[in-house]
C-alpha cells in the first residue's frame, strides 16, 4: 500500500522533497526497507506541519524518531515492488498460511495508467539524469509526463 | 481439486472517492490503535474526496486496510508541497 500511495501522489502531487512515513514497529521497518525507504532525521518544520493534521486527542508520542523516507533515486525500485505484489499469484501470510490475492479491477488509476506504470517502473532515476546535479520528484514526475502524455 | 476453503481471498485495491469518507471513520474508528495517530475529520474528510487514501476492501466492500497521503509543508496557495506523508496505516489482515 505504501508504494501505491507514493505512485499516485508521484503523478498527482509530487513533493519537492520526498515521501516519508513515521513506523515504529521494526518488523513493518524491515518491509518499508526492503521498498527503498531509508532512516530519515526529522525536521522540525514537518513535525510542525503533521501537528497541525492531528486531533486534539492525539497521542503524544516521541515523533522524532523512527522516520524514513524514500529518495527519488529509489522511487522505481518502489514501483517495481508494488507490481511484483500486483502480479503475484496470491500472497500467503508465513504464520497462518492464510493466502490472498489483490485485485485492481476497482481503481480506475491503476488501470487506466497500467502500462505507463509498467514503463515507470524500468526507469532508473539515478542514471536518467544528463548532468550529476540530483533531480527532485516534481523533475522526475515532469520528464516521466513528457514520456508518455505525448 | 481446490477446496473453497483453500482458495486465496480476493481483495481490491482502489483510491477513495467522497462517498467513502464515513466508512473510512467508521473503520479508523473501529480499528483504533495507539501506534495510528487520529487525524482532523475535516481533513481526513478532503482527502477522502480528492482520492487520497487507499482502500483495501473485500469483495462486499468492507475495508480490512487504509492508509492516507499528507501533503506536509505546503506552499502559501497550497499548489506544492515539500514533502508527503504515507501514515495513518492501518490493516486488520494478520500478518
Amino acid at each position: 500500500m505504501v508504494p501505491l500511495q507514493a505512485l499516485r501522489a508521484f503523478v498527482v502531487q509530487p513533493p519537492e522533497e520526498g515521501f516519508i512515513c513515521h513506523v515504529i514497529t521494526e518488523p513493518v521497518q524491515k518491509i518499508i526497507k526492503r521498498i527503498g525507504f531509508k532512516p530519515f532525521q526529522i525536521e522540525e518544520e514537518i513535525l510542525a506541519a503533521k501537528r497541525k493534521l492531528l486531533t486534539q486527542s492525539s497521542s503524544s508520542a516521541d515523533q522524532s524518531k523512527d522516520w524514513f523516507a524514500l529518495d527519488v533515486d529509489d522511487f522505481s525500485g518502489a514501483v517495481k515492488e508494488m507490481l511484483a505484489v500486483v502480479d503475484s499469484d496470491h500472497l500467503e501470510n508465513s504464520k497462518t498460511g492464510e493466502r490472498i490475492t489483490l485485485d485492481i479491477s476497482r481503481s480506475k488509476f491503476l488501470t487506466a495508467f497500467n502500462e505507463e506504470i509498467r514503463e515507470l517502473a524500468k526507469q532508473d532515476f539515478n542514471k536518467a539524469s544528463n548532468d550529476n546535479r540530483k533531480k527532485t520528484y516534481a523533475q522526475q514526475r515532469r520528464r516521466w509526463g513528457n514520456l508518455f502524455f505525448k | 481439486m481446490t477446496s473453497p476453503q483453500n482458495e486465496p481471498k480476493k481483495y481490491f485495491v482502489r483510491f477513495s472517492r467522497a462517498e467513502d469518507f464515513d466508512k473510512i471513520m467508521a473503520f479508523y474508528t473501529l480499528n483504533a490503535h495507539q501506534n495510528v495517530l487520529p487525524r482532523d475529520p475535516q481533513v481526513m474528510r478532503d482527502l477522502a474526496d480528492d482520492g487520497a487514501v487507499i482502500l483495501l476492501e473485500n469483495e462486499e466492500g468492507e475495508f480490512v486496510a487504509a492508509s492516507i497521503s499528507y501533503s506536509l509543508v505546503e506552499d502559501k496557495n497550497g499548489l506544492s508541497c515539500k514533502w508527503v506523508e504515507i501514515g495513518t496505516t492501518r490493516c486488520v489482515l494478520s500478518g
